[in-house]
């Protein structure tokens, strides 16, 4: 049966948690489990998907309203809409994230990278899970931060390093070396030429400074203030006004931020050059994705999406001879990491083969673990028997990631192809659990979550019901990864249907992991929802859209630079 | 009046100079803070401290509740270690210092599942950017200091998300500081003021920053988000500038930290991999040591009121934590995995008893819920014998009434969920014979602004469909406990203080 799946927002109002789990008592064997809820499966509001409504038939969406991108740029839950034309967002200062400001301040004083500390806070993530959103500020916590930070890189550069990164410093210090100290790094901090005015500001500083103390003194006072300057902390992408009402982004501001969504860094000079004398962005934004932060944007981006470096942190019950789950969980980062690299970088994937390629390149111990057989060298290419899963969702670190401790998770399975493959909204969970029809004994943990979550007449079903049979195709791998023919004696069942969010009717049929990801790659709303994803880690929010025939049949590192030809990549509305 | 701030401005300096000769005899600075009080006893005001500590996945009825014990609900006539596993067991001696509130709810529409964000505000959104500022903030921000908000693997590696954003300062959730090491070094490191021309120095840079500021607000003006988004970096480079401590610390060397020092060798070099996993502070195997170490900064803290205003988060919110360290031969049905496998235990039907039907004690799943009790009743142990128990039995080296460190402490305990299967938020019936509360206690006298050694009941039970309108707001309560610290706050929905709390 192949439905249409409408990518209508959907009016199920039925309360149920979107959450976690139901109970994870099993293998005692004493009881079934208790039922659950909440939990950490991925909690994701839909961004904006660009794209025709519908899916191959046309279907019934049209128009769209763009959303309204919540407070501070946040995408918050706008809903699976649609639009027939890009929608441009709004001028902003995005702020720099943790990362990015290391990043920039080790490639503009690379003789003292690694003499600093970076105590900056974590960054505030996304409803749709990203940590770069365009609202963030600088509250008090981080204002303190920005300020030590400042410090510590600015003492490094004025103490024994100085002599090499400012000659005049041993042999003139004074205010005019100063002045080139200030010119020449306050370029490189603010990413653009400073004004007159601030030139002598920062030098009336060095003045006070020098008066009170001495020359390296002085300057570093100067430069932490460069450092945590708003100019140096923000990306400007605000622009000038300009024709019907829009606001277009200076030569800099584009240049800054080419180099910091496809490098992850600040701009190099060359760079501030050539994009400020009308250079082609998508060819930069290309040359930046081969570069190492570039490289580093991509996994980034997947870590965020797939939220798989959880697993770096938990815990995970393993049977007694297993090998330590925390070297298991890093050589499933890496697995992951190898595999991002070499199909997504290297060979060029597009959201099709992200989802179905048979390659995968674990090291020898994982392979051992899996019980894959050939592995003679850590990270070579092996390639998935058939019936042993297919792309990045086969992955371990994946699998893992959206389990719990002691047994797998058909419902964080479920929510991500939910919400991170069809884009669907969130659904809110009821202000208190509802009580459960707690099981009789269970014997796989499908029949477990099918009493707790989907008994007719339930409360949960409401929602679980869209989610939960998504999850099933995954039963033939556990909590860790590892295939399983069968559970407690019984066959496992990874059949189901993927069910229309708005009917409950079934889109297609599936009997496992490999049937299900094969014909997810072949929606057009999973492709139109990757893009969405993809646009809104870029953009910094969902409140821009795509429009349509965004993402199919173009590989995703080309798809990513090819945002730098989105009409919001240049051009801002008023506000 | 001259005469008498003379003789303070003595005992002073005779007490700093018993107390370095304390140090000097190798003492650990509590001892040594002893001696100097007994040598110098004399009456003094010392300041009130404030320590909010947060726990997960709320907790059993069953192993919870106080039992009553004398005529006439009599609430001061109680026992904590005679309800099963008693989960509040360990406070057992320190009654007197206790008060178990029950009968409170966080208001409003959005449930347990952002309940984190909502607790200790009352604000009431789901929202993860709308700003807000929670209970400690407030006190602290009425005292004039700066608290220090600490946790133990509390949030996840990829950052600050919904599950670990409990406190805020008004603008941004406060990202808890995860390294003992490093907040020790902050609040015992040399006190030592900088040299006049760094502060000189550091205004003058912080007054350039703010004009810069300004002048960007110029350049965005009409675009009211980037302005407003301005705004709040401006003030808090003012708030910075202005400066402020977190407290008036009377510890002149660092404190004996065992466990701290610990965790300082132990997390040496081990960063994180670009995957951001193998980060040592994110690790679920170093939780316990890493919340032993941080209770280890807040005791010492509290006792030098280095800091006055605390908040320590131990886990996130739904943090998989196993808990089987706890005694793993106990029969608990399978799982010890804090969120799903111990919190989330239902009720278990006797066969052919389905749901909706009347549910009894005698047909509940005993087992596993007893194991919840005695996984949350560690968070207590831990409490009480790295904290409770040196606070009360420390005389406040600030006070020369003979009070102690606990006399003039006001510690809240709370979690955001009432029974973890749940989820409840709010007081309730949810079975026969067995209340649920939002689990709410106070330990400490507050400096005697505390009416202590109660089991305070406010609102009435209602059931999941009415107990919305018959709890009271939490943040009633939050108002209470700011005024007993000495601060005349707001919170949002209010109706009033409670009464029976204050002295």
């Amino acid at each position: 049966v192949r439905r249409t799946l409408g990518l209508l927002v959907s009016t199920l109002l039925l309360a149920c948690s979107a959450g976690g789990p139901p109970g994870e008592n099993e293998g005692t064997g004493a009881s079934g489990g208790s039922g659950g809820k909440g939990g950490t499966g991925g909690s994701a509001a839909a961004p904006n998907a660009g794209g025709s409504s519908g899916m191959t038939s046309g279907g019934t969406g049209g128009g769209g309203t763009g959303g309204s991108g919540g407070s501070g740029g946040s995408a918050g839950n706008i809903g699976a809409t649609s639009c027939d034309s890009p929608k441009l967002g709004s001028p902003t200062l995005r702020l720099l994230t943790r990362a990015e400001f290391e990043n920039t301040l080790g490639d503009i004083f690379p003789a003292v990278k690694g003499q600093w500390t970076n105590t900056l806070p974590a960054n505030r993530v996304s409803e749709i899970g990203f940590e770069n959103d365009s609202g963030n500020v600088v509250g008090g916590q981080l204002a303190e931060a920005l300020l030590d930070t400042a410090l510590s890189v600015a003492g490094a550069v004025t103490g024994n390093a100085l002599a090499g990164i400012l000659p005049c410093s041993t042999s003139a210090p004074d205010r005019a070396c100063a002045q080139t100290f200030v010119t020449t790094y306050g370029q490189r901090l603010f990413r653009r030429p400073m004004t007159d005015t601030e030139v002598t500001r920062y030098l009336t500083l060095f003045d006070t400074g020098l008066a009170a103390t001495n020359f390296p003194t002085a300057l570093k006072w100067v430069l932490a203030g460069l450092i945590q300057s708003p100019n140096a902390v923000y990306r400007s992408e605000i622009g000038v006004p300009a024709a019907g009402g829009t606001r277009t982004l200076t030569g800099y501001e584009l240049a800054t931020e080419v180099a910091y969504t496809f490098g992850g860094t600040t701009p190099s000079q060359d760079l501030l050059d050539r994009l400020g004398a009308g250079g082609d962005p998508v060819a930069e934004a290309k040359a930046l994705l081969g570069t190492e932060h570039g490289k580093e944007m991509v996994q980034h981006f997947f870590e965020a999406y797939l939220s798989y470096t959880k697993i770096s942190s938990v815990t995970r019950d393993l049977p007694a001879g297993s090998p330590n789950f925390s070297e298991l969980s890093r050589d499933m980062v890496r697995e992951m990491r190898n595999f991002i690299s070499n199909v997504v970088m290297n060979e060029g994937a597009g959201v099709k083969e992200l989802l179905t390629s048979p390659k995968t390149y674990p090291t020898r111990t994982l392979a051992t673990f899996y019980g894959f057989t050939g592995q003679t060298n850590d990270d070579a290419l092996l390639m998935r028997p058939a019936g042993r899963g297919l792309g990045v969702l086969a992955q371990g670190a994946f699998l893992s990631s959206h389990a719990n401790t002691d047994m797998s998770s058909p419902t964080q399975r479920g929510l991500f192809a939910f919400y991170r493959l069809l884009c669907q909204p969130k659904r809110s969970p009821p202000p208190s659990v509802p009580m459960i029809n707690t099981a009789p004994e269970t014997n796989t943990t499908r029949e477990r979550y099918e009493v707790a979550h989907m008994t007719q007449g339930s409360t949960c079903r409401g929602c679980h019901q869209f989610f939960d049979p998504i999850g099933f195709a995954f039963e033939n791998f556990d909590h860790v990864g590892k295939y399983r023919s069968e559970q407690n004696g019984e066959a496992i069942n990874p059949a189901d249907e993927l069910p229309d969010p708005d009917t409950g009717e079934p889109v297609f049929a599936f009997s496992g992991q490999e049937e299900l990801v094969t014909q997810l790659a072949e929606l057009t709303e999973v492709h139109e929802c990757f893009s969405a994803y993809l646009a809104a880690y870029a953009f910094g929010t969902a409140e821009a859209c795509l429009g349509p025939n965004k993402g199919k049949d173009v590989g995703i590192v080309d798809a990513f630079a090819a945002l730098a030809a989105e009409p919001h990549f240049t051009t801002r509305k008023a506000e | 009046m001259t005469s008498h701030l003379r003789l303070l401005h003595a005992r002073s300096i005779l007490e700093r100079r018993l107390f370095l000769k304390a140090l000097g005899l190798g003492l650990a600075a509590p001892v040594a803070l002893n001696l100097a009080r007994s040598a110098t006893a004399q009456p003094s005001g010392a300041p009130k401290r404030f320590f909010v500590m947060y726990f997960p996945h709320g907790i059993a009825p069953e192993h919870f509740n106080p039992r009553m014990t004398g005529p006439g609900n009599d609430p001061t006539q109680f026992a904590l270690d005679m309800t099963n596993e008693s989960t509040l067991a360990p406070l057992e001696a320190y009654k007197q210092y206790v008060n178990v509130y029950q009968g409170f709810q966080y208001p409003g529409s959005f449930g347990t599942h952002e309940g984190l964000l909502n607790i200790l505000s009352g604000l009431n959104t789901g929202d993860t950017s709308t700003p807000r500022i929670t209970l400690e903030h407030v006190i602290a921000q009425g005292l004039g200091v700066k608290p220090t908000i600490l946790g133990a693997c509390s949030h996840q590696t990829w950052g600050l998300d919904g599950h670990g954003m409990l406190f805020w300062d008004g603008t941004t959730p406060v990202d808890p500081e995860k390294n003992p090491a490093v907040a020790a070094d902050k609040l015992f490191g040399t006190s030592a003021a900088a040299p006049s021309a760094d502060q000189q120095l550091k205004n003058a840079m912080l007054e350039l920053t703010l004009t810069e500021i300004e002048a960007l607000q110029t350049s965005v003006s009409g675009l009211t988000r980037e302005h407003s988004k301005l705004q709040t970096h401006l003030d808090s480079v003012k708030t910075l500038k202005a400066g402020g401590g977190s407290g008036q610390s009377s510890c002149t060397t660092v404190p004996s930290l065992p466990t701290v020092e610990r965790v300082r060798m132990e997390s040496a070099g081990k960063m994180p991999d670009p995957g951001g996993g193998n980060d040592y502070f994110y690790m679920d195997e170093n939780f316990r040591t890493l919340f032993q170490a941080q209770l280890e900064v807040v005791t010492q803290a509290l006792i030098c009121n280095a800091s006055q205003v605390m908040g320590l988060m131990p886990m996130y919110a739904t943090s998989e934590l196993k808990f089987d360290f706890i005694d793993s031969t106990l029969p608990n049905g399978g799982s010890w995995t804090h969120h799903n496998g111990l919190s989330h235990i239902f009720y278990q039907g006797k066969d052919g008893v389905q749901h909706n039907s009347p549910i009894t004690i005698d047909n509940a799943k005993p087992e596993a819920r007893a194991v919840f009790g005695v996984a949350q009743r560690w968070f207590f142990e831990q409490l009480v014998s790295n904290v409770v128990s040196k606070l009360a039995t420390t005389p406040d080296p600030a006070a020369s009434d003979g009070s102690t460190v606990l006399d003039n402490t006001l510690i809240f305990v709370l979690s955001e969920i009432g029974d973890g299967a749940n989820h409840t938020r709010a007081s309730m019936l949810e079975y026969p014979q067995i209340p649920s509360y939002l689990p709410f206690i106070t330990i400490g006298k507050a400096g005697g602004a505390i009416k202590t050694g109660q089991v305070l009941t406010v609102g009435e039970l209602g059931d999941q469909t009415t107990s919305a309108t018959l709890a009271r707001p939490a943040t009633d309560l939050y108002l209470t406990l700011a005024k007993a610290m000495g601060v005349d706050a707001t919170f949002p929905e209010t109706t009033g203080l409670v009464q029976g709390v204050l002295t």
